[in-house]
């Protein structure tokens, strides 16, 4: 099992009873993942203070189960899948130090996903953090990175973190919602008013923090650090509307627009990838048993494309048990049997999350925010012009640009800046971004690219 | 606790020499923030400031260097006492 949030938990365990000798690897210092982190000592307030178990019930069993051996701090570097169906994981420490390998029959990639973010002018100052960072640093550390933030981005999950941190006294100035709210319905259709969001849109309410639908922070201004945001109205398409830009005094900006899915191993192993219709990003393809195009590897949890921690859970139950199946620990009707209610509530995630992906779909219009000396690539420094310039002297996919620009090909390996890339190669090429489909006017129409704005 | 007497709770560690102190279980990169400090490695192209980012240990923007490790990432790590720390200016991470 590679990744140690809900859904390789889940994996891990539900392989683990069915007599499975199981090696958990995951970067983090505990199990948990992103989305449970485990506690720490809050200043002056000494061991006793310490929550004793930071994971839900289920997943707390994982300490006693003595099948699985947990390598924490440990990230996967290189895998390959020998001819025998062995695969070779080569795994080292987060801190450096030499690697080892770990060889295994079947592999579990619950990998989850990076946040996404579309860059703007100025999303490198420091200061200018994920959602996610935000949360994980509050959550487990009790440390803020402003004191006056803006949250932005597109997606349900702005309102908890936006609400965690009014929560922990941050003036957060707004939340910024890209999508505008649909004409007739108001605030009906966003998500912070779906009755599992309610109660964070209530706490920001309570700390007078506005949700603002249809507006975007479209740049950073700062030397050392984030001194102030540039907010701007979007029309459907989230193209900003002309004079609509204005200034907000800020020492930090959250964002996300979602999560793309970490698909580093998957391809290292030559997984097949699906394209979610609604989303521009790539997934993993899995079959109905969480199966992968390549024998012995199955996926679970955000790497697949799917959205949150309890459908990750469930995943991650049904992933660990097709791996018994497939290690023979488990004859085929007893798995049918084992797995029906799983399945069915998977059925109903599934549609959930469908309908969620329609609300916060992602528009093209944030095309138009980065200038010509906006960094796309964090760790090679690319800047958008670069990119134009490569597209207009005839690259025309991802490699071709990697080639002549070196964008995606630092250290985070483009799980930061690939979906622009991707996004903005296929917006270039008349493409609806993602698919092999031609932009219809339905769909904004192709996008007029500005390399050099 | 006598003035001698390290809290147990606590780790003493610096910065770029100065000296600073965290809780014990924070990373290298949330005891820098707790101080104040948002930024401690620069691009090396153009010097460009770069602190904490996706807080994951993904986008390895947050590289930092500790002692005799360079370019390790400070969301992951966590401060330990008499941690030297120390802005990183390299450009390729250690693991």
């Amino acid at each position: 099992m590679v990744g140690a949030g809900p859904a390789g938990l889940a994996a891990a365990l539900a392989a683990g009873d069915l007599g499975c000798e199981v090696t958990l690897i995951d970067a983090g210092h505990g199990p948990g993942g992103q989305m449970y982190h485990p506690g720490m000592l809050f200043p002056g307030r000494g061991r006793a203070h310490r929550p004793a178990e930071h994971l839900p019930p289920g997943l707390a069993r994982i300490r006693q189960l003595r099948q699985v051996r947990h390598l924490a701090a440990t990230s996967v570097g290189r895998a390959v899948r020998d001819q025998d169906g062995v695969v070779t994981l080569w795994v080292g420490g987060t801190e450096g130090g030499a690697e080892t390998t770990v060889e295994v029959r079947a592999v579990v990639l619950a990998t989850g996903a990076a946040e996404l973010v579309w860059p703007f002018p100025g999303w490198d100052l420091p200061g200018v953090t994920t959602a996610g960072a935000a949360q994980a640093l509050l959550k487990s550390q009790r440390v803020t990175v402003g004191r006056r933030v803006l949250v932005a981005g597109s997606g349900p999950v702005l309102l908890p973190v936006a609400a965690s941190l009014a929560e922990a006294g941050v003036r957060v100035v707004a939340v910024l919602e890209a999508t505008p709210a649909p004409p007739a319905g108001g605030l009906a259709a966003y998500p912070g008013q779906r009755p599992e969001t309610g109660g964070y849109a209530a706490a920001l309410a309570r700390h007078g923090v506005p949700v603002r639908t249809g507006y975007a922070v479209v740049a950073c201004q700062g030397t050392e650090r984030v001194e102030r945001a540039v907010i701007a109205q979007l029309n459907q398409d989230w193209r900003p509307r002309p004079g609509s830009r204005r200034p907000e005094t800020v020492d930090a900006v959250h964002v996300s627009f979602g999560f793309s899915p970490a698909l580093e191993l998957p391809r290292a192993l030559g997984c097949a990838e699906v394209q979610p219709a609604s989303r521009p990003v790539p997934a993993v393809a899995c079959d109905a048993d969480l199966a992968t195009s390549v024998p012995g590897v199955f996926a679970a949890g955000a790497v697949t494309g799917a959205g949150g921690a309890d459908v990750a859970e469930l995943q991650g139950y049904l992933a660990g048990t097709s791996t018994a199946r497939y290690l023979s620990r488990l004859p085929p009707d007893a798995y049918t049997e084992r797995t029906r209610p799983l399945r069915a509530r998977l059925e109903n995630a599934r549609r959930l999350a469908a309908d969620l992906d329609e609300v916060c779909s992602l528009r093209p219009g944030w095309l138009e925010w980065p200038d010509s000396g906006t960094i796309i690539c964090r760790c090679e420094q690319t800047r958008w012009s670069e990119i134009g310039a490569a597209v207009e002297g005839g690259a025309r996919d991802v490699r071709a640009v990697q080639a002549v620009t070196r964008c995606g090909l630092g250290d985070c390996r483009a799980c930061v800046c690939g979906p622009a890339l991707q996004y903005a190669l296929s917006a270039a090429a008349g493409m609806v971004p993602g698919s092999a489909r031609p932009a219809s006017a339905g769909q904004g129409g192709r996008h007029p690219l500005r390399w050099t704005a | 606790m006598g003035p001698d007497r390290m809290d147990p709770h606590r780790v003493r560690f610096s910065f770029d020499g100065a000296p600073l102190e965290a809780s014990r279980g924070m990373t290298i990169g949330g005891a820098l923030l707790a101080s104040g400090i948002v930024s401690w490695r620069r691009t090396g192209a153009d010097g460009r400031p770069r602190g904490i980012f996706c807080g994951t240990g993904a986008c390895f923007d947050c590289l930092v260097d500790v002692g005799d490790r360079q370019a390790v990432r400070a969301c992951l790590i966590l401060v330990r006492d008499f941690d030297e720390v120390r802005t990183s200016m390299s450009r390729r991470a250690a693991g």
